[in-house]
């Protein structure tokens, strides 16, 4: 069943001639994790402010959770949970303070916030830093909470913008098994520009591009339709590296992907023949190799097909 | 039992005045100008006179009176209370704003208008409570120093100036709607108040200035009629500055 759908968003910022998001349709499923990809400036913080009701779009319509979605819209508030880019939150409140705070703003009972509040912490591993105040709390410990915030009104969709991008490897560790572990409960619409992590835990994907969907579709089927198998060949010396190019120029391969320094990575429709084909010029030539392996295409071979 | 939002956001300004030290600074303020305005009044005369009296100046200075303590209170509060307010009332919303927790909150079911209000409402609540504290100190020195004196011109007169000082809270969360920055909205609070004195200067208009309640105060103490015309002002006002902030804010984007 579909939660989330965009037509044709639309949002023009006042005093700017070109559009932040340009038509922009997206429809997503109940109960999965929605990677919303894009570069910088894409429009993702713009369509999640507006599907969390903090902007109003220009034109164009979304519904979430059966809610039309509306500046002020106090009922669709009541059905999502929002985490920004950088957690903004009290600072002079305790953890357990913000949490049950915020349980008797979306309706509970004080017993009921703190019994929620109580269960978010030990779900986000906070517990034992409930009394602590919250500007004592490390990246990694606020963005937790900060999701931990977002669960307390039982949402059915919880909105992340860029959950990730300002921790470290343990912090981001930390929170992706955490949004893992609500998987099962609500629908993840996640915003990230860090391609692993949206490998790693989203089921369907959206590549947005100035505005526009670029693509949208399930990863599996994301890769199978945009990245074919690979080769990748990295040379024992940069000679040999710059001796191979050229070498490559008369043949007919769909794609080389780049590059770099000693290595080569080779997309084709057939790439039996490509491999076939390397192999012959490397025993040719007489090309020392470090390495030739044949691997799967990634998401981030798809994302720099599509918008670089 | 469900929880009232109202009261749920009132609780959480209160806790947060308490705990940055607002409230405290606040309460110190008016406690200070509620001991010092009866004792000033009291011991100012002698003072003079004591100075005077090694140049062999003679000064006729009449005995100071309650009405002398509770003008000084008035004249104390009028000038650096409105300075202290303004001070403290200028990041009610700005700050929320520059620091991004009222984006926090207002993504949670919380409806602009509530979310003003609330705003408001503490402020003066936060207010009052002070004015109260600084009033009942005045109350007690002055019967200390000068004896009876009549309680309902002296409550009068307190809740006068709590209007004018409420006027000059009002316009300043206003500005702390409508600016970005609480510096911003602080400066623009001192300049309107300025402008609202000096209307009261321009002929009949001038007359619904709320800067003419601090005259009021003493039409009240000397037992004459006061005028309505600055208390319609002074309500006009903080309707006009609680009715724009929530029709701008209703359309404020995050």
């Amino acid at each position: 069943m579909t939660i989330i759908k965009c037509n044709g968003l639309e949002k023009q910022y006042k005093g700017e001639s070109g559009f932040a998001l340009s038509g922009l349709n997206l429809s997503v499923e109940e109960k999965t994790v929605f990677g919303f990809l894009g570069p910088n400036g894409a429009g993702k913080t713009t369509t999640i402010k507006i599907l969390t009701g903090m902007m109003r779009p220009t034109g164009g319509e979304a519904t979430v959770a059966g809610e039309q979605v509306r500046l002020n819209s106090v009922s669709l508030r009541r059905k999502i949970g929002y985490l920004g880019q950088e957690p903004r939150m009290y600072g002079w409140m305790k953890g357990l303070e913000l949490l049950v705070f915020v349980g008797k703003v979306f309706g509970f009972s004080e017993a009921e916030s703190k019994k929620r509040a109580n269960e978010m912490l030990l779900m986000a591993g906070l517990s034992d830093a409930a009394n602590k105040k919250i500007s004592a709390y490390s990246g990694g410990m606020l963005q937790r909470l900060g999701i931990a915030q977002a669960l307390m009104g039982k949402p059915e969709v919880l909105f992340l913008d860029e959950p990730t991008s300002s921790l470290d490897p343990i912090g981001r560790k930390e929170v992706l098994e955490f949004i893992q572990l609500l998987k099962k409960d609500m629908t993840i619409f996640m915003s990230t520009h860090i391609l692993s992590d949206v490998e790693r835990i989203c089921d369907t994907v959206a590549i947005i591009d100035k505005g526009k969907l670029v693509v949208q579709d399930k990863m599996l089927e994301l890769r199978k339709r945009y990245a074919a198998k690979q080769l990748e060949i990295i040379f024992e010396t940069p000679d040999a590296f710059l001796s191979f190019l050229p070498l490559t120029e008369g043949l007919n391969w769909d794609i080389l992907l780049n590059a770099e320094l000693r290595k080569v990575t080779i997309q084709s429709t057939d790439i039996d023949r490509v491999r076939h084909e390397c192999l012959g010029l490397i025993s040719v030539h007489h090309f020392s190799i470090d390495k030739f392996e044949m691997k799967d295409a990634s998401l981030e071979d798809v994302f720099v097909k599509l918008i670089g | 039992m469900k929880t009232n939002l109202f009261w749920t956001l009132i609780h959480k300004e209160w806790t947060e005045q308490l705990r940055s030290g607002r409230l405290v600074i606040l309460l110190a303020v008016f406690l200070f100008f509620g001991i010092s305005s009866p004792l000033i009044a009291k011991f100012i005369p002698d003072i003079l006179q004591s100075l005077m009296k090694g140049q062999n100046i003679i000064l006729h200075i009449p005995a100071a009176t309650w009405q002398d303590a509770i003008a000084q209170f008035v004249k104390n509060l009028s000038q650096m209370g409105l300075f202290v307010v303004i001070l403290l009332s200028m990041g009610t919303v700005a700050k929320e704003k520059e620091n991004g927790t009222a984006s926090f909150l207002l993504v949670k079911p919380v409806s602009r208008n509530l979310f003003i209000l609330s705003k408001f409402s503490a402020q003066l609540l936060v207010l009052f409570v002070s004015i109260s504290l600084g009033f009942l100190a005045m109350v007690f020195y002055t019967k200390v120093f000068f004896g009876t004196f009549p309680m309902i011109a002296f409550v009068e007169s307190t809740l006068v100036l709590f209007l004018y000082l409420t006027v000059v809270q009002f316009v300043t969360i206003l500005f702390s709607v409508l600016m970005k920055t609480q510096i911003v909205a602080g400066l623009l609070a001192f300049v309107t108040s300025f402008i609202i004195s000096g209307v009261s200067m321009l002929g009949k208009p001038g007359l619904f200035s709320p800067g003419h309640l601090l005259d009021e105060i003493q039409t009240c103490l000397n037992g004459s009629l006061m005028d309505w015309k600055p208390f319609a002002g002074a309500f006009i006002i903080l309707l006009c500055c609680v009715g724009i902030s929530l029709r701008y804010f209703r359309n404020w984007e995050n």
